[in-house]
């Protein structure tokens, strides 16, 4: 897996590509931890190149999720692929998270 | 006719890619669509991941064989491994309707194995956990 971090004005803009399993999921567990620790509070995460995503994804999204609620942040995501969002469906995130249909329309939500 | 391999891994996150990669070639070698090979990946890999995490009592090294086999209409994904007795056939579904704060971690890697699956069954041979899933895939 790769993650690649941009801003957006005072979003973290965290594009994923590859798998998002157990194997993987602790990098970008480090990463979000990382930037919420520095202070960040809005995070899009783009699964536009994320080509699988399992249990341990899901549990990583929902630690930030649960982490930012207080601190009055956001995670937000954009680009879910069908295999993608089927797992989200099935998982019953996709009533807990924003999901966009792109990196801009989910920066617009955001601003 | 019907196509079968199987792969030994070790209780090693690492592995995953490898038994993806394995699912993989045997489902485009058996000629099944992109969204039934995905689902394999998934109940192979949620299977796998929780047997290495919850396991094992001890630090060494143990195996964990996967049997795929594709018949007419049906693959079928054996998952053994020599670890603590679990059988996630009669593991509770978790709460999906609870809110962010309540929502639990646990539990989603059984659930979308089973959701992704048609059957799931669990036996218990000389020390090992067997569990069996099947998947129509017609």
């Amino acid at each position: 897996m790769e993650i690649w971090e941009t801003r957006r004005e005072e979003i973290v803009v965290i594009r994923l590509s590859g798998r998002l399993d157990a194997s993987t999921a602790g990098a970008f567990a480090t990463r979000l931890r990382a930037s919420i620790d520095a202070g960040e509070r809005r995070f899009i995460v783009d699964a536009a190149r994320l080509a699988y995503v399992d249990s341990a994804g899901l549990q990583t999204l929902l630690v930030a999720a649960k982490r930012l609620r207080p601190l009055a942040g956001r995670i937000v995501l954009s680009a879910l692929g069908e295999p993608i969002r089927r797992i989200f469906d099935i998982a019953g995130l996709s009533i807990l998270f924003e999901i966009y249909p792109d990196e801009s329309a989910a920066v617009a939500a955001l601003r | 006719m019907s196509t079968a391999t199987a792969i030994t891994v070790t209780n090693d996150l690492a592995e995953l890619e490898r038994l993806s990669r394995v699912v993989e070639e045997f489902g485009r070698a058996a000629g099944l669509s992109a969204p039934v090979i995905f689902d394999l990946q998934l109940a192979a890999n949620e299977i796998v991941t929780n047997v290495i995490l919850y396991g094992y009592d001890d630090e060494r090294e143990h195996p964990i064989v996967v049997r795929l086999v594709a018949n007419a209409g049906e693959v079928e994904i054996e998952v053994e491994d020599d670890g603590r007795p679990f059988d996630p056939s009669s593991a509770p579904a978790p709460r999906l309707d609870l809110p962010l704060e309540e929502r639990p971690l646990g539990g989603l890697g059984v659930h979308l194995a089973r959701r992704v699956t048609d059957a799931i069954e669990y036996r218990r041979q000389d020390d090992r956990n067997i569990l069996r899933m099947r998947k129509r895939t017609a």
